[in-house]
């Protein structure tokens, strides 16, 4: 994956085949976190409205089928991604940065669940064996994630 | 001529069944971030730099307490302002909660 131009209002990225077969799968696996993962608070709920917590989760799940609509019209608008010279090139708008962000790693953290939340995320044959697709899942949003970071960073340098 | 004013309506006031105690407005709450072993270092410092607008250095002070702390108190708020502050935490997939700041 590598910056290909940068306007003020968006970036053009260039996917080789292999990662755009990556990519594709990473975003059709949205969402991948169950819902309601998360409790709103680990200690005493005491001093909560329970009502706060259901808010917060539909909030949530409102958020996610948000994000998975826009993939989906992403997906099926056809013109997002272009051949170009054996590469693919897709752009992304600067105030979508955040939102693919999300994506990423919403799909990253769901297939670590998927494996047991390991802690151990560096021993990469014992996982693999373990489940290969969230595996292989992980791992691609892990790397297009940091690749998006650190192109976006070289770019406001 | 002076026009003759209408009568004036006072609106009944009805009190707010929704509105929230005092005390859910006074800064007792706790934004924290616990540590997820998947998570990237330069993952967790952007978002808090997202979410807070906090400059890098601040954000990776707290990204490296969650690292090696484990938990992060990344600010105390009203409840309002933390429940905010947690939704926009959980929209990027980090594990915050809020505690009461006992």
């Amino acid at each position: 994956m590598r910056l290909v131009s940068t306007t003020p209002t968006s970036r053009v990225f260039a996917l080789n085949e292999k990662e755009r077969v990556f990519f594709l799968g990473v975003l059709r696996s949205y969402p991948a976190v169950p819902d309601a993962r998360q409790p709103l608070s680990r200690g005493s709920a005491d001093h909560l409205d329970p009502g706060d917590e259901h808010m917060l989760h539909q909030a949530l799940a409102e958020h996610r089928k948000g994000n998975s609509a826009k993939i989906r019209r992403w997906l099926n608008g056809g013109s997002r991604l272009k051949a170009a010279g054996g590469e693919w090139h897709f752009s992304l708008a600067r105030k979508d940065f955040n939102w693919l962000l999300q994506v990423l790693n919403d799909v990253r953290v769901g297939h670590w669940i998927q494996l047991g939340c390991p802690d151990d995320v560096h021993d990469p044959l014992a996982l693999l064996r373990k489940d290969p697709t969230a595996f292989l899942h992980m791992e691609a949003a892990g790397m297009f994630q940091m690749e998006l970071l650190r192109l976006a960073k070289g770019d406001a340098d | 001529m002076a026009q003759t004013a209408s009568p004036l309506t006072v609106p009944e006031i009805i009190p707010d069944q929704e509105s929230r105690s005092k005390d859910a407005l006074e800064p007792g709450y706790l934004v924290v971030c616990w540590n997820d072993p998947v998570n990237f270092m330069d993952y967790v410092t952007h978002v808090f730099q997202t979410v807070f607008g906090w400059n890098r250095e601040k954000a990776e002070l707290h990204m490296l307490e969650v690292h090696e702390q484990g938990r992060s108190v990344l600010a105390r708020e009203s409840l309002e302002r933390a429940e905010f502050y947690v939704h926009e935490l959980q929209k990027f997939t980090l594990h915050a909660s809020l505690e009461r700041d006992e």
